[in-house]
C-alpha cells in the first residue's frame, strides 16, 4: 500500500483537478429518514446535474450533500454516517465487542488510540511487554482459496522440453509478489510466534503490536474491535472534505472514481 | 510498425548473443569442418590439388555484422593451399592463400526432429557473393623455386650424355645423377639459374655445365658451360618455363667450352642444336601461380563450395506439447540497431505479409514482446474467469466490508503520456452498484492506472522476479480503500504471470519445476539449447507496459552444449594418466 506524503489544506501541491461546487438556487433541509426518502427524487436530480462533483459523496456524503444544497438535521448525519460507516453484520460485531470489552474494562474502549492500548494490555491485563523485534504479524492473503483455484489453472503446465545436461548454474524463477500487508487481513486465528520477553514497556502500541498479544481474550477483541472501526467508511473531515475536492489531496476514490449516480426511490 | 507485426510473439537478441552462438557453431567440427581433404582441380590444363582450412582463434577470429533484412554478413579466416602434383617437387612449390573473406549468410528456418528451428543458412552462396578485402601468400615469381625444380628433372632425366657420330657430350648438376665419364670438372658446379627480363617476357636464364669429348676428325674434350634462355609463361593458376622451346635471337642457346680457341668454338656450333633437343626433356616445369586477381577468383570459388552446404542453428524453439504446435519462426536484422528479431505465431496474413517490428530490446542483450492481442485476449479470459456473470447482468461481489455489483470491467494497455501518465500503465475502468441501506444502490464509475512491476532478486544461482501491480500514487490508508486494492490488484499480478507463462511456452521456453507451493516456478524464458551448439539461460528483468502489449528485457548467459575439458575438470572426471 502506497501511502502519500502530501499535507492537507488548499495550499498544497495540485494532484489532481478542483471540482467546482454546484451551483444551487435554494437549499433543502432533510430533518427525518421519511424526509430523505420523500425528496430521494430532487437529490438525484441536483446530483444529475453536477456528476462531476459526486465523486465526493465517497470523501463524506453528508459534506457532499450540503455542497448539492440538501442539509441534513444533525440526527439525519448521524443516520446517515452510521448507515453507510459499516454494513449491518459489522455494525453489530461492532457494537458487541464495544459492549462486552465497556463491561469488562470499565472504560470505553478506544483500540485505533495506541495509548489506550498500551495501557490496556500492560496495566489493566498486567501482561509482560514481549520482544517484537523483527516480527510480523500474519495477514491472511487478499485471494481466497477459490480464486487461486481459478488463477492457477489459467496458467500453463510445465513441460520438460530440453532434457539435455545442462550446465548453465542459473535458474530464473517467475512469481507473483506476495500481497502486501493489509489491518483487514490481520489473522486473528493464526498463531502466535515463540517471543522472548522485552526490557521495556513500550508507551504506545499499534494494532499490529497488539496482535501479538491477542492471546489474551480482550486484547483479541480489542484488536478485533480496532480493525473493524479501521474498516469502516473513511468519512473526511471538512478540512480534509476541501484538500480532496481542490485537488491538493488524493485518495483512492479521488484518484479512481470519476462519478457516483444517486438514484431516487422507485414509485411503489 | 508494432513490436510484434502481425505474430504473437517476438524475442529480440543483440548481435553479440548471435556472435556468441556462431563462434560456438564454428567450433562444432559436424557443422563446420575445419580441415577439408585435398580436392582435385585443373587449373588451365594442369592437374592441382586444394585443401581449405578455416580458422576461429585468437589472432584469426571470424566475425559477423548484419547485412540487410534477412542476411548476415561473416568474416571467415579461411586458408586454402594450391599443389600441383606434376610439378617437380610439390612440397617446394606449394602455394598457401590466406584471406579474411567476407560471406554472406540467410536467415531460413529447416525442421530438426519435426520441430521447425532459425537458423543461418549459406545455401545458394556462389562466389560472386564473396569479398575478399585482403590475401596474403600470393607467390613472388622467384628463380629458386624453377632452380629446384630443374635439380629435380635433372635427376629424372632419362639420360645425361648424349652421342652423335662418336662424338659426346655430358651434363652436370654438381653431384646429382649417375657418375659420368668424365665425371664433373673439380668444384663440381651445378645448374645455376636467374629471371631476365627481355621486352615484355619473363625468361628464365639457366647455366648448364658440360662436358664434349671429340673423336673425329680430331681428338680434343673440354668442360665448359651452356647458357640458355627459356620463356616464363603464366597460365590459369600456374606458370610454366618452356623447356621445349628455343626462343629467337638473341637468347639463342650457347655453349661456352673452358678450352675456347676455334676448335672449341666449331664443336659448341655443332653440338648446339644436339643440347636443344635434350634440353626439351626437362620440361615440365611448372609451379602453382596466381596473381592478386586470380588468387581472389579462387579464393571466391573455393569459399562458395565450403560455405554453400553449411548451415547453422540459432533458435531451436519445442512446443512439447502435440496438441500445441509452434509455428515457423521467422527472422528478421534490424540493422541499424544490430538486433536479430525472431517472430513466432503468425496470427494475420501469410509469409508474404511478414514484416520486421520495431526494435524493442534498447540496451538489453535480449527482449521478449507480447502483441496487444494476445495480451486483451489473456485479460479478457482472466476478467472472465474471476468474474463470471459480468456480461450476465454483473458479477456480485461480497466482502466483510460491503457487497457491491461490478457491472463492467475492462483493463486497457496505454502508453507513458496516455491518462496523464508518465510511464506506460494498465487502465483500469469500469462500473459497480454498490450496496448500501436506506438508500437507492448508487453506481460509481472508476478508472485510473495500475503499474506492473518485475521485483527481480539476483543470487550467485538464482535470479528470481515476481511480479507485482501497483495503483498510482494515493492516500490508501483506510481499509476500505484496501477492500478495491485487493480486488484488483493481486489479480492483475496473476493474471500477468499467467500471460507470461503463455508467452515462453509459446516461443519454446521452458517452465519447468514448480516450486513454493506452485506460485512460483523454475523456468527458462527461452529455448534453453541451441540443437547442437550452445547452451542459454535468459534472466527476465523488468517489465514494460504500452499500447503494443508487453515487452520483457532481460538479459542471456550462453555456453558451449556439451562436456567441455573445464566440465570435466569440474566434475574430476579427467581421464587419468
Amino acid at each position: 500500500m502506497t501511502e502519500n506524503k502530501q499535507k492537507s489544506g488548499k495550499g498544497g501541491p495540485r494532484l489532481a483537478t478542483p471540482l467546482v461546487v454546484p451551483k444551487v438556487a435554494e437549499s433543502i433541509r432533510i430533518d427525518s429518514h421519511r424526509d430523505l426518502v420523500a425528496k430521494a427524487g430532487l437529490i438525484a436530480a441536483r446530483v444529475a446535474q453536477d456528476p462531476a462533483f459526486s465523486v465526493m459523496f465517497l470523501s463524506n456524503p453528508v459534506l457532499a450533500l450540503e455542497a448539492y444544497g440538501i442539509k441534513l438535521s444533525p440526527e439525519m448525519q448521524h443516520h446517515v454516517l452510521a448507515t453507510l460507516r459499516h454494513p449491518p453484520k459489522l455494525r453489530t460485531r461492532r457494537e458487541e465487542l464495544e459492549a462486552s470489552l465497556e463491561a469488562e474494562l470499565g472504560v470505553k474502549p478506544h483500540p485505533e488510540n495506541p495509548k489506550w492500548l498500551a495501557e490496556m494490555v500492560f496495566v489493566k491485563r498486567e501482561i509482560a511487554p514481549r520482544d517484537t523485534t523483527g516480527l510480523d504479524p500474519v495477514y491472511s492473503a487478499a485471494l481466497n482459496a477459490d480464486t487461486l483455484a481459478r488463477l492457477q489453472a489459467t496458467r500453463p503446465k510445465g513441460v520438460v522440453r530440453y532434457p539435455g545436461v545442462k550446465r548453465l548454474p542459473i535458474q530464473f524463477r517467475l512469481g507473483v509478489a506476495p500481497s502486501d500487508p493489509a489491518l483487514r487481513r490481520l489473522d486473528l486465528e493464526a498463531e502466535l510466534p515463540d517471543m522472548r520477553p522485552a526490557k521495556e514497556t513500550p508507551y504506545e502500541l499499534s494494532l499490529e503490536q497488539a496482535w501479538f498479544y491477542k492471546d489474551d481474550p480482550l486484547v483479541h477483541d480489542a484488536v478485533e474491535l480496532g480493525q473493524i472501526m479501521r474498516r469502516g467508511f473513511p468519512f473526511r473531515t471538512p478540512a480534509e472534505f476541501r484538500a480532496i475536492q481542490a485537488g491538493t489531496r488524493v485518495d483512492a476514490f479521488r484518484k479512481f472514481v470519476r462519478n457516483v449516480r444517486v438514484k431516487g426511490f422507485r414509485p411503489t | 510498425m508494432s513490436n510484434t507485426s502481425n505474430f504473437d510473439f517476438c524475442v529480440q537478441f543483440g548481435i553479440e548473443a548471435v556472435r556468441e552462438v556462431f563462434h560456438l557453431a564454428l567450433k562444432n567440427e559436424d557443422l563446420f569442418i575445419h580441415n577439408l581433404p585435398p580436392m582435385p582441380r585443373n587449373f588451365g590444363g594442369h592437374p592441382a590439388t586444394v585443401s581449405v582450412r578455416l580458422l576461429d582463434d585468437q589472432t584469426d577470429d571470424a566475425d559477423l555484422s548484419f547485412l540487410d533484412l534477412k542476411r548476415i554478413l561473416f568474416d571467415l579466416p579461411i586458408e586454402i593451399t594450391v599443389e600441383t602434383p606434376d610439378a617437380p617437387d610439390p612440397s617446394l612449390a606449394r602455394v598457401t592463400l590466406s584471406s579474411t573473406i567476407r560471406a554472406p549468410g540467410s536467415l531460413a528456418s529447416w525442421p530438426v526432429d519435426g520441430e521447425d528451428q532459425l537458423g543461418i543458412n549459406f545455401a545458394g552462396i556462389i562466389a560472386a557473393d564473396v569479398e575478399v578485402p585482403a590475401l596474403t601468400g600470393l607467390p613472388a615469381l622467384d628463380a629458386a623455386r624453377f632452380l629446384a625444380a630443374l635439380h629435380t628433372r635433372f635427376v629424372a632425366l632419362p639420360s645425361r650424355s648424349f652421342s652423335q657420330g662418336g662424338n659426346t657430350l655430358n651434363i652436370y648438376d654438381g653431384t646429382r645423377g649417375p657418375v659420368l665419364t668424365p665425371p664433373n670438372k673439380p668444384g663440381n658446379p651445378e645448374i645455376s639459374a636467374v629471371l631476365e627480363t627481355h621486352g615484355a617476357d619473363q625468361f628464365l636464364k639457366v647455366t648448364l655445365p658440360l662436358h664434349a669429348k671429340i673423336t673425329m676428325p680430331i681428338a680434343w674434350s673440354s668442360y665448359g658451360v651452356a647458357t640458355f634462355w627459356r620463356k616464363v609463361v603464366f597460365g590459369t593458376g600456374t606458370v610454366t618455363v618452356t623447356m621445349e622451346t628455343e626462343p629467337a635471337p638473341p637468347l639463342r642457346t650457347v655453349i661456352l667450352f673452358d678450352d675456347n680457341g676455334f676448335i672449341g668454338q666449331q664443336v659448341a656450333t655443332q653440338l648446339q642444336p644436339l643440347l636443344v633437343t635434350q634440353l626439351a626433356n626437362f620440361a615440365p616445369v611448372t609451379e602453382p601461380w596466381f596473381d592478386e586477381a586470380a588468387a581472389k577468383e579462387l579464393l571466391k570459388a573455393e569459399v562458395a563450395g565450403y560455405l554453400s552446404p553449411r548451415r547453422f542453428p540459432f533458435y531451436t524453439p519445442k512446443s512439447g506439447d502435440p496438441a500445441h504446435p509452434l509455428t515457423t519462426p521467422v527472422g528478421f536484422l534490424l540493422v541499424p540497431t544490430s538486433t536479430l528479431a525472431i517472430l513466432m505465431n503468425r496470427r494475420t496474413g501469410t509469409a508474404a505479409d511478414d514484416v520486421a517490428p520495431d526494435d524493442f530490446r534498447g540496451a538489453d542483450l535480449l527482449a521478449l514482446a507480447l502483441s496487444r492481442a494476445v495480451l486483451d485476449a489473456s485479460i479478457a479470459e482472466a476478467i472472465e474467469s474471476e468474474f463470471e456473470n459480468l456480461d450476465n447482468g454483473g458479477h456480485f461481489i461480497s466482502t466483510p466490508e460491503g457487497d457491491a455489483t461490478l457491472l463492467s470491467l475492462s483493463v486497457t494497455p496505454s502508453d507513458a503520456g496516455e491518462h496523464g501518465e508518465t510511464e506506460g500503465h494498465l487502465w483500469i475502468s469500469g462500473e459497480a452498484e454498490v450496496h448500501i441501506d436506506c438508500w437507492p444502490d448508487p453506481d460509481v464509475s472508476f478508472d485510473g492506472p495500475i503499474y506492473l512491476r518485475l521485483i527481480v532478486v539476483e543470487t550467485e544461482t538464482t535470479c528470481s522476479a515476481t511480479f507485482k501491480a501497483e495503483m498510482g500514487e494515493f492516500d490508501a490508508g483506510q481499509s476500505c480503500c484496501d477492500v478495491f486494492v485487493d480486488l484488483l490488484i493481486p489479480i492483475v499480478g496473476w493474471i500477468m504471470l499467467g500471460v507470461v507463462e503463455h508467452m515462453i511456452d509459446e516461443v519454446g521456453g521452458e517452465l519447468a519445476v514448480k516450486i513454493a507451493g506452485g506460485q512460483e516456478q523454475v523456468l527458462a524464458p527461452i529455448p534453453s539449447f541451441v540443437q547442437g551448439v550452445a547452451e542459454m539461460q535468459a534472466c527476465l528483468e523488468t517489465c514494460i507496459t504500452s499500447s503494443q502489449g508487453l515487452v520483457l528485457p532481460g538479459k542471456l548467459r550462453i555456453r558451449r552444449e556439451g562436456t567441455s575439458f573445464e566440465d570435466l575438470a569440474d566434475d574430476g572426471n579427467l581421464p587419468r594418466g
